[in-house]
């Protein structure tokens, strides 16, 4: 990790820079990443900041790997209070941003205040410039990643961008670097309200590390035992993720038609083996560090979309902008993915939102006239306008902008039995009623409805039994701290759950041994996904959540597979409620799902955290 | 004549190579921009991707350019830069067609491919069979 990294601090209203250097104690405590952000965030913001607000603090914080030869060592997270949800939100960008950030010599970026005028950052070496944007607000991502460049007369700096979505505050706004996105939770618009159109990086300081070939050492290791994993290289490498489509549907649990369904006929059409015999794959990129090279470009075949290229869509893009919205046009997903990606939108919640207002539309809940397009399951090219009216506030696109569960509010409690999220984080690709530990995982994800917290990979693979309640808890918190841990190391999962697996073992202490240059051991990482887990909790808690707010929608509950592999499951509210009390007592929280003093003590926190 | 081969449909633009190089000329560390390959991006979803490191030509423009005499052909064909000798002027990065040799502004003197002394890093680590020790 980089020794000389250091916490900068811009405000942009004030327009002052600080610098000063991570606590060792932070480190010791947290590593990096996701655990640096949210610690970070704990101690340097209040209770009851307005996510758009001036005062609101917007974080990055790359993984403590990034910028070592590593494989998988790219992952920065990006962290805020989510004007979605009202809870914070981390969300995490792989590709080559977060390198350059280390590279650059910062650990950590706290961004606060609102630029008087539109503006973009450039952080060079541990310099930070606030420049003027004025002439690049209105474009789309990718164009306002290559002005910048130009402007600045040099190729190889990274920008992370906002595009229209989030200049116009849409709930569900993204960051895009390259073609990588800090997608979900709405931090788009959190930069969008600070008038801050970009942030540019160029980094030529490197990073140090105690024993550089250790590292080649360790390295050469990962690429023998990494390559000999068919999933990673040859699966992965062909498909991406797309291939996921097809074995989730096989199983019956692919959310179909706002989850009215989890069986979708469509399936083979939207998958990565049908979209590869059907001529639409391009080539496949990776990011810094990367053995998976799991970012397909794909292209459209299909008129109106034929040639219109995508570097995606991933699964949760083939999931929400195809099952979730009834389309089986493979083509038309990969130019809504390119369209999302142009204007700043996140894709999951993007088309959970358009799903809702589809369902709402058939059951006559909303007329054509009101939503302005012809918005029904299937017709792709209504998705791909009603894209548009999102992102610039247009029409009906102004309450579309506000997300799922927003728009269920204003059209009444009929509406509202259909919204499908957890916290207003709208449902990603992964079932509640036929997984049960993710069930268990949505409720109590400080996020809500993500599927990064828990991951579904030990119930789809039928490694747990993904219809019984037996030992989920245990479950949940085992996989929560896998990906703390893997979030403050910032690596890549489609590299590291293949390949180390689904929990923290002797693989990931190995990782962190290697990267920091101390001795860690799965007890040391068991702790550290604790501890960040109970800090994200006492953010969530500060804001007002708690086991009450830990729920999920009435479908998943009310609402049994209709058909398909699965059909009859559903999560009983009973099993819930014992299994979350369950999860409580594991990590040393209260019933009502509150930390309390004895595991603030054990981790370590009672010092630093009132 | 030894030089790293690129074979640039194959690079998928993960940069380990420039990593790992850069070990060589950093003794505590790891820093891409001090590496002596460079992977380049274009297109609108930087899609189109190519290796540039140094061709060791049989008559080198870089050595031809060379007013110390800096530059010069070694075993094996390698066109060695001699360190003592270079006063970092740059003409060589201007003769270069390739853009492969380069002089940062930390540096004194450029940076440009020895083939690791027979045993080149990049082709190592590169796990998509874009380079190879040709």
């Amino acid at each position: 990790m980089s020794q000389q990294g250091r916490m900068v601090w811009v405000d942009l209203g004030e327009r002052r820079v600080e610098a000063e250097a991570v606590p060792p104690s932070w480190r010791d405590l947290v590593l990096g990443g996701n655990g640096l952000a949210a610690l970070a965030l704990l101690l340097r913001q209040k209770a009851g900041i307005d996510p758009l607000a001036p005062e609101s603090l917007l974080v990055f914080a790359p993984g403590a790997a990034c910028g070592l030869p590593i494989m998988g060592a790219c992952v920065a997270a990006a962290m805020a209070r989510s004007p979605l949800t009202g809870f914070y939100y981390d969300s995490y960008m792989a590709g080559h941003f977060g390198v350059e950030l280390v590279n650059a010599g910062c650990a950590l970026l706290g961004l606060q205040g609102k630029s008087a005028e539109p503006s973009y950052l450039f952080i060079h070496d541990g310099v930070v410039e606030i420049r003027k944007a004025g002439h690049l607000w209105g474009l789309g991502t990718f164009a306002t990643q290559q002005a910048i460049r130009h402007e600045l007369g040099d190729e190889k700096v990274r920008v992370a961008a906002i595009g229209p979505a989030g200049e116009r505050l849409v709930r569900f706004a993204c960051l895009v670097s390259g073609t990588r996105a800090w997608g979900r939770g709405g931090l788009g618009a959190v930069m969008g309200a600070k008038n801050l159109k970009a942030i540019a990086v160029s980094g030529t300081l490197g990073v140090g590390h105690p024993d550089p070939e250790r590292v080649l050492a360790y390295a050469r290791k990962l690429r023998r035992e990494m390559m000999e994993n068919k999933a990673i290289s040859s699966s992965i490498r062909t498909f991406g993720s797309a291939a996921s489509v097809a074995t989730i549907n096989r199983l019956g649990i692919l959310g179909a038609r706002n989850w009215q369904q989890e069986f979708y006929p469509g399936a083979d059409a939207i998958t990565g083996e049908g979209m590869l015999q059907a001529g639409m794959r391009v080539k496949g990129k990776a990011c810094a560090a990367c053995l998976a090279a799991s970012g397909i470009v794909w292209q459209g075949v299909e008129d109106p979309y034929r040639g219109i290229r995508s570097r995606g869509p991933e699964y949760e893009t083939l999931y929400a902008f195809g099952s979730l919205c009834g389309n089986s046009c493979a083509s038309s997903i990969v130019a809504a993915d390119r369209l999302a990606d142009d204007l700043g939108l996140d894709t999951i919640s993007a088309g959970a939102t358009l799903a809702l207002v589809m369902e709402c539309v058939e059951r006559g809940l909303l007329t054509d006239k009101e939503v302005g397009v012809d918005l029904r399951f299937g017709r792709h090219e209504s998705m791909l306008e009603a894209l548009k009216s999102i992102a610039f506030r247009d029409g009906f696109g102004d309450l579309m902008a506000e997300g799922a569960m927003r728009v269920a509010q204003r059209l009444g409690s009929e509406a509202e039995k259909l919204a499908v999220h957890v916290k207003g984080l709208e449902m990603p690709g992964h079932s509640a009623r036929g997984l049960k530990g993710m069930a268990l995982g949505y409720a109590v994800s400080p996020r809500g409805g993500s599927h990064q917290d828990t991951r579904p990979g030990p119930e789809r693979s039928g490694k747990f039994d993904r219809a019984s309640w037996q030992g989920k808890a245990a479950m949940v918190r085992a996989s929560q701290n896998m990906t703390a841990v893997g979030d403050c190391l910032g690596i890549c999962r489609r590299h590291w759950e293949p390949y180390a697996g689904d929990f923290l073992n002797e693989c990931y202490a190995e990782l962190a041994t290697v990267v920091t240059g101390r001795e860690y051991s799965v007890g040391d990482l068991e702790k550290v996904g604790d501890r960040v887990h109970t800090i994200e909790r006492l953010l969530y808690v500060r804001e007002g959540g708690d086991s009450r707010t830990d729920r999920l929608p009435g479908r998943f509950l009310e609402e049994p597979i209709p058909d398909g592999p699965s059909a009859g499951m559903v999560v009983e509210e009973q099993e819930l409620e014992e299994a979350k009390q369950e999860f409580y007592r594991l990590r040393g929280w209260g019933p009502g799902g509150v930390p309390r003093p004895e595991c603030l003590e054990f981790l370590g926190l009672s010092g630093i955290v009132k | 004549m030894a030089r790293i081969g690129v074979n640039a449909d194959k690079c998928t633009g993960c940069r380990l190579c420039e990593f790992v190089c850069s070990s060589r000329r950093v003794g505590d560390g790891f820093n891409p921009s001090l590496a002596a390959i460079v992977v380049k991006f274009e297109g609108e979803l930087e899609e189109e991707i190519t290796p540039v490191v140094c061709r060791q030509c049989e008559d080198a423009p870089c050595a031809a350019a060379c007013p110390a005499g800096a530059l010069s052909v070694g075993d094996q064909g390698v066109v060695v830069l001699d360190e003592q000798a270079c006063t970092g002027c740059g003409l060589c990065v201007q003769a270069c067609p390739y853009g492969a040799i380069r002089l940062p502004p930390s540096r004194p003197t450029p940076i440009k491919c020895d083939l690791c002394g027979g045993s080149p890093l990049c082709v190592e680590f590169c796990t998509y069979g874009a380079l190879a020790l040709e």
